[in-house]
């Protein structure tokens, strides 16, 4: 898989495929009821870096 | 000087019959019990302050060692941490500024179950699996 390009881009906001394999983890864990902060919190973190 | 001693030994006789040992003959006659080399008062108090500074240092380090092993077993089990299985895994998929992010969640991780292991009052949160 390439890393390097954006998977796509929506508003000028470039969304590269770790991104959204890190946005599609949050959103299953918080879809199965995982009550566990500090995963959610490294998640969004690396995220965000 | 022979009867001397033996004046003393009758006194020592006496006391010992009607149950009038002082406290500090007693200390005398409990070193003498515990060690061989004690020729006087002064020399013995001083041993056994120092037996008792040693036992107390001695509890001191059974308890921290076994605190200090309980935290090394928790480091341990981080391994088979659910949390940080999860991140290592995800680890291949990352950039590598994101990798190295992740080993210092993984790290941060283990401080944090070291901080419950030390703070028992706060911690013993159950995991939900992950």
């Amino acid at each position: 898989m390439e890393l390097s390009y954006p998977f796509f881009e929506i508003f000028g906001l470039k969304l590269y495929f770790d991104d959204i394999l890190i946005i599609c983890l949050l959103f299953f864990l918080y879809k199965e009821e995982v009550h566990d902060e500090y995963l959610f919190t490294a998640l969004i973190l690396l995220l965000l870096s | 000087m022979n009867e001397d001693m033996s004046e003393i030994f009758n006194k020592m006789n006496d006391m010992i019959k009607n149950n009038e040992i002082p406290e500090d003959f007693k200390n005398i006659l409990n070193n003498f019990s515990n060690t061989s080399n004690m020729n006087n008062m002064s020399s013995s108090q001083n041993v056994n302050d120092n037996l008792n500074s040693d036992s107390n240092s001695f509890n001191f380090d059974m308890n921290t060692m076994l605190k200090m092993k309980s935290i090394i077993d928790s480091m341990n089990k981080s391994q088979n941490d659910p949390r940080a299985n999860l991140l290592r895994s995800l680890k291949p998929y990352l950039k590598p500024s994101r990798k190295e992010k992740v080993d210092q969640y993984i790290r941060l991780f283990s401080m944090g179950k070291v901080f419950e292991m030390m703070n028992p009052s706060k911690g013993g949160k159950e995991d939900n699996g992950t």
